[in-house]
């Protein structure tokens, strides 16, 4: 177990990751209405 | 690939891991604020009457000067400490926001959205702060620290943009640019977790002039395979993130499903920044690389023989996003084993530089042939030919210092 923690440890960032899931969804379409392609490099 | 070791010693990274947290956090911020740019073009060129050209033009200079005053600025770094920079370049960055919100011209604009963000960025991102990093943190602890890092700031680009979406909708664009100015203000409070002078930091390497450095990397031809191998993806990045929603579209996918895409690439971005900074603390980091490269040309040669469907847009959008940032804590990471700490910022300063360079043709180049030949075919079989020619490029590379690699 103590040899897979960091291997294992991006699991914390789940819930934080759900939720900007969802924060993307309510936002996708005019994000990328919006122009987002312009400033993604 | 050969097994270096087992498990880090995190009781030996207990003060390092201050650095590490306030690293991350910095690049969180100011990454994540940088990614949000575009979203401000609709009402920014109504309102200031300038343009889509014009407002695009402002973004170009953004990422150019991004580049082109990185190797300086990662110099500024190396000497007088990460800290006194990122506190600088969080003043210049906050300037440029506030002066973007109030500005009433295109030229203002250039000057503030585009030369003022584009230095404060090279100021507060992975250049500066990774060199910090390096100084504190174990070679052999390195791609873990640095992989923490660069997830911080694939997990700022994630969020950030959809909560700027908001702030947009509900403040308009200037009150939105001062709330954004006062989120990269706490970058000037984590600076004080970077801070430190270079030369009190434990960093390996020959004692040498920052002109002698200079003189070794570019001496050593394995130093231009990492540049030229960062250009690759550089191009990568800029004409998937660019281009792969419109071609989506024009595929008749529609705009919801370009959306979701880029948030899938944004979101495995997080994970991939991550684990590909830990193989390296476990494999070659070279060796980490070139599989990194050659797993983008097989998926984009798998999604293109697929039949093209809203979950194989997802299935290549989450593949491509695990292994987009994966690069950055291998490539730094390779600089330092080389070179050591001392001017790790200055010469990683100069892959970075090569990174923008391919972002712009990945971009710019892919348009170029769609205006042509109406499709992105071309773009695919450059990106393709581009994953196996850095996939082969970083086999010679080695994970060694250079001196060690070089013959006497």
């Amino acid at each position: 177990m103590k040899r897979a923690l960091p291997w294992l440890a991006p699991l914390a960032l789940v819930p934080v990751a759900l939720a900007g899931l969802a924060l993307w969804q309510s936002q996708a379409t005019p994000i990328w209405l919006a122009g987002f392609i312009a400033a993604c490099f | 690939m050969t097994m270096k070791r087992r498990l880090p010693d995190f009781r030996r990274m207990r003060r390092p891991w201050i650095v590490i947290a306030c690293a991350a956090f910095i690049v969180t911020l100011a990454m994540g604020v940088r990614q949000a740019f575009g979203l401000f073009m609709p009402q920014m060129s109504v309102s200031l009457g300038i343009g889509r050209e014009s407002f695009g033009l402002a973004i170009a200079i953004s990422n150019l000067v991004f580049g082109l005053a990185q190797p300086f600025i990662g110099a500024l770094g190396d000497r007088y400490g990460a800290g006194r920079v990122v506190l600088g370049g969080t003043v210049i960055y906050i300037v440029g926001l506030l002066g973007a919100a109030w500005v009433g011209s295109a030229v203002g604009l250039h000057l503030t959205l585009g030369f003022l963000v584009g230095v404060g960025l090279a100021a507060t991102t992975f250049v500066i702060v990774l060199g910090a990093v390096g100084r504190v943190v174990p070679a052999e602890r390195r791609g873990l620290a640095f992989g923490i890092v660069t997830a911080g700031g694939s997990l700022g680009q994630f969020l950030v943009v959809p909560a700027a979406q908001m702030l947009l909708s509900d403040l308009g664009y200037r009150l939105a640019l001062i709330v954004l100015a006062g989120l990269i203000a706490v970058c000037a409070v984590l600076a004080i977790g970077v801070a430190g002078k270079p030369e009190s930091g434990a960093e390996e390497g020959p004692r040498q002039s920052l002109r002698e450095a200079l003189a070794e990397a570019a001496a050593y031809p394995r130093y231009w395979l990492l540049n030229l191998g960062f250009f690759v993806c550089g191009f990568h990045v800029a004409f998937i993130a660019t281009h792969f929603p419109a071609y989506l579209d024009d595929k008749g996918l529609g705009l919801a499903v370009g959306a979701t895409a880029l948030a899938l690439v944004g979101l495995f971005n997080i994970f991939g920044s991550y684990l590909f900074g830990l193989s390296g603390d476990y494999w070659r980091k070279n060796y980490v690389l070139s599989a990194l490269y050659a797993a983008r040309g097989v998926v984009i040669v798998i999604f293109l023989l697929l039949p093209l469907t809203p979950a194989t847009a997802f299935a290549f959008a989450g593949a491509m996003g695990f292994l987009w940032l994966g690069t950055v804590p291998l490539t730094s990471g390779l600089v330092g084993t080389m070179f050591g700490t001392r001017y790790l910022s200055t010469l990683y300063g100069i892959v970075f530089l090569s990174h923008q360079v391919g972002s712009f043709f990945g971009a710019w180049l892919a348009g170029y042939y769609f205006d042509r030949s109406g499709n992105y075919d071309w773009a695919w079989g450059a990106s393709i030919a581009l994953a196996i020619f850095a996939a082969l490029i970083h086999l010679p590379v080695r994970d060694a210092p250079a001196r060690q690699a070089q013959p006497a």
